[in-house]
């Protein structure tokens, strides 16, 4: 459905150049909810940005994005922008996303007349019956986005992204900046949309536990490992994989020694060496991506030729 | 480095050498010479000469000295005053908060230039003619917009977590205010101070063109241009010129302005 | 230790104080010498309104703040400011609790200058640079300003600058709410290593119950500005 080659975004900027998304590739399945965890600063909002061609003019994106056959980057800005929305909806983080000046409703049913030509009557049915769907209450149709609370105005926004009906959902942070509670309310929203296929970047790991098929772990620019969850959550491959989850309050709460590297100039080889209790001497060299049991890693341990 | 800014400052550095150097490169501008009335510009009088025989050049770069040396000392008055009562208002809130903001507001509700047209007239009467005069009487309507800002700005920097740290580590009132309030506040107000004093060259101006600000025979633009009007037809440079620098003093501290509100906040944004 | 006797604080709004939220609502809560008890609950249950009351950078409508058998809600100014120095506060947002102005090293030295701690700069410095190296942060990162720094250097910073006092108690305000994970847990671990070190007593603010979990001694859940239920 999705799929990324060698996909790389580079920002010049005075003190050098970033590499926020360093030679990514990956694939979105048919169906499937794929979650990409990563921290702040492992460029996992640039590469969501970047498949939807969002990202500011001073990104230089090289690689491929090919969504039902076609590549993304080579499409002019009309083509793309038939594509957002329609076929790729796009849930952006909470709170500041939604027009004040708007009613909720207006801006969920923009989709469908501009894309479907939809008169308004029949396309406010529907948000009618999607606000229903999602536990809003289609009688708050026409409230304005500050009347509501900041769980609820996550549900209009995934109501948004759902009402055009759209191949691929990219949802950018659903969590960021709500209570435990509320969070627990924003994955059963996330299961009611559950058939759809879905690319989820988030920080929050129990969130990707509830709902992710497959699991993407991006690091300082680099997705260093690539596994279905269940696996994953019982026995993590990549040493920064494990560091992160071993970090979870419920499992032990122990953090991984030193700093993230800066994006500028980070290590060469390995970019989690400098932090990684298993840091061998080829760990200097770049890994390469290893492919496991239907799992993928991106570190000299599981190399065979290394094994000593 | 901005190029609105250095439209505006080097605008701005033009007129304060002109004026400057007034004494200098200008002849006396008092000098009157009947026979030379009226002349058009000339090499020998370059902007001309008014209905006096005054050479309106060194008019002109004389009426600098006074319009940039008078916006200058009001706007520092202003400045001070308004930022001081602003950030204790801001700051302190309560009743204090209560009264200065009403008295903002009925300011705020009197069109400037009759206020102050009504203030020199009360000065004047009272103390009789004078430069400080219509200082006073600007300084009086000018006050008001930098309270009002500064008092916007400090009630947002108090709800700020760093404001409430300093709290915590046992600061006092006053010195939260002086040390952190304050200095964080000078960016926005910098930039009002500089697009005010556009506003306020065009306050004495209009001033002396009504005939209310500073008083003849000290050259002041404003006042040429009102006894230029006369001769709008057959002596028309008597009211361009003057009329030129007016415009182009203002221009350069808008363009000073803007260029520094463009950087001040990009700047903020990036932090 | 400290201890909070009755505290009530309502939240008047609207032109004439029509509509009253009562943010927190006759709470008694006592914490122990070196104990750290977590408080957890939704955002608008009250508890950060709580911990403030209990370093009374709020005060309280109703009720008294005892800290070491003195009632801070009966002192006035310059003796708060000083009883001030031995409870300090961790706040939710590191990138909010510095003076953008002003380099690390200055907000740092802050307090000392303050209170008149250190005779000479010489002093001052030795001080800091003891504590910089305590949390985990290097010389060069006193010379930069908060927006050269990341979210969890800063919490870093905002530790060395509470620790500077030498506090018995602190709130620790959602500290960690806006880091990632693997910070969380590295910045946890180091307020628990102080904690040990020091013998200083924590509030833990926070509303992931298992975060409460690990840090606390005991867990108090607080729901519409009252303590609803207590675990340890």
């Amino acid at each position: 459905m999705l799929e990324i080659e060698d996909l790389k975004v580079y920002f010049r900027t005075n003190a050098g150049i970033v590499k926020a998304v360093d030679d990514v590739s990956f694939e979105v399945r048919k169906g499937e909810n794929f979650t990409i965890i990563g921290e702040s600063g492992s460029g996992k909002s640039v590469l969501a940005q970047a498949i939807l061609r969002l990202l500011p003019k001073n990104a230089e994106i090289c690689g491929r994005i090919i969504f039902n056959g076609k590549d993304l980057l080579k499409l002019s800005e009309k083509e793309m922008r038939r594509i957002r929305g329609k076929e790729i909806a796009w849930i952006p983080q909470s709170q500041t996303s939604l027009n004040p000046v708007l009613n909720v409703g207006f801006q969920c049913a923009e989709p469908l007349m501009e894309h479907f030509r939809m008169d308004k009557k029949s396309a406010f049915a529907r948000i009618i019956r999607i606000f229903e769907f999602l536990g809003i209450g289609g009688n708050r149709i026409r409230e304005y986005p500050h009347q509501f609370s900041g769980g609820m105005r996550q549900r209009v926004l995934v109501a948004m992204g759902i009402s055009a009906d759209p191949k691929l959902i990219i949802a950018d942070e659903p969590t960021k900046g709500l209570d435990a509670s509320k969070r627990s309310q924003i994955v059963e929203l996330f299961r009611k949309i559950g058939d759809k296929t879905m690319l989820i970047i988030t920080h929050d790991i129990n969130f990707a536990e509830n709902l992710a098929d497959r699991i993407a772990v991006m690091y300082c620019g680099k997705i260093v490992e690539v596994s279905p969850a269940k696996e994953f959550f019982r026995e993590p491959l990549h040493p920064y994989s494990r560091g992160l989850l071993d970090s979870l309050p419920s499992r032990g709460l122990k953090p991984i020694k030193g700093f993230q590297p800066s994006m500028i100039n980070p290590p060469k080889g390995c970019r989690f060496r400098e932090r990684c209790e298993f840091a061998r001497e080829i760990c200097k060299d770049e890994p390469p991506l290893i492919s496991l049991n239907g799992r993928f890693v991106r570190c000299w341990l599981y190399d065979r030729g290394n094994w000593d | 480095m901005n190029r609105l800014c250095v439209t505006g400052l080097g605008i701005i550095l033009l007129m304060v050498i002109l004026g400057l150097l007034a004494p200098l490169i200008a002849k006396n501008p008092y000098k009157t010479d009947l026979k030379d009335r009226l002349e058009p510009p000339s090499l020998k009088h370059p902007f001309g000469t008014d209905q006096l025989g005054r050479d309106l050049f060194s008019r002109v770069l004389w009426g600098a000295r006074t319009s940039l040396f008078v916006a200058l000392t009001i706007s520092l008055i202003s400045m001070s005053l308004g930022c001081i009562i602003g950030a204790v208002s801001g700051y302190f809130g309560g009743i204090i908060d209560d009264i200065i903001g009403r008295i903002i507001d009925v300011f705020l509700a009197i069109p400037e230039l009759v206020f102050n047209i009504a203030l020199v007239g009360i000065f004047c009467a009272a103390y009789g003619v004078s430069t400080w005069n219509v200082i006073l009487a600007v300084v009086i309507t000018n006050w008001v917009s930098y309270a009002r800002i500064t008092r916007g700005i400090v009630l947002s920097l108090k709800e700020r977590e760093f404001v409430l740290c300093a709290k915590a580590i046992g600061a006092g009132e006053w010195y939260i205010l002086l040390r952190h309030v304050i200095p964080n506040s000078i960016g926005p107000i910098v930039v009002l101070a500089t697009l005010n004093m556009g506003n306020v060259i065009m306050t004495i101006a209009s001033l002396g063109f009504l005939g209310l600000g500073i008083q003849p025979p000290t050259p002041e633009w404003g006042q040429m241009i009102n006894a230029g009007k006369d001769y709008i037809t057959t002596a028309p440079w008597l009211t361009f010129f003057p009329g030129l620098f007016i415009a182009l003093s203002v221009l350069g501290f808008n363009l000073l302005g803007e260029g520094l509100r463009d950087v001040l906040e990009r700047r903020s944004f990036i932090e | 230790m400290i201890e909070g006797i009755g505290i009530r604080k309502v939240y008047k709004s609207g032109i004439f104080g029509g509509k009253a939220v009562v943010a927190v609502d006759r709470v008694d809560i006592r914490i122990g010498e070196c104990e750290t008890v977590a408080l957890v609950g939704e955002s608008g249950s009250g508890k950060s309104t709580l911990g403030r009351i209990l370093l009374m950078l709020i005060k309280p409508d109703e009720g008294r703040v005892v800290f070491d058998g003195i009632d801070l809600t009966k002192l006035k100014g310059k003796e708060l400011r000083r009883i001030r120095t031995k409870m300090q506060l961790i706040p939710q947002n590191p990138e909010e609790a510095f003076d953008p102005r002003w380099k690390i090293y200055d907000s740092i030295a802050e307090p000392l200058r303050i209170h008149k701690l250190a005779d000479s700069r010489k002093e001052e410095e030795g001080v800091i640079l003891e504590l910089i190296k305590a949390v985990g942060l290097k010389e060069e990162h006193l010379d930069r300003y908060p927006h050269e720094l990341s979210g969890g250097e800063l919490q870093r910073a905002v530790i060395a600058r509470a620790l500077t006092l030498n506090p018995k108690f602190m709130v620790c305000d959602e500290p960690t709410s806006m880091l990632d994970i693997s910070t969380q847990a590295s910045i946890v671990r180091l307020l628990m290593e102080f904690q040990k070190k020091l013998g200083i007593s924590y509030l833990f603010i926070t509303h992931d119950l298992e975060l409460a979990k690990v840090v606390a001694d005991r867990i108090l859940v607080m729901k519409n500005g009252k303590i609803v239920a207590e675990q340890s």
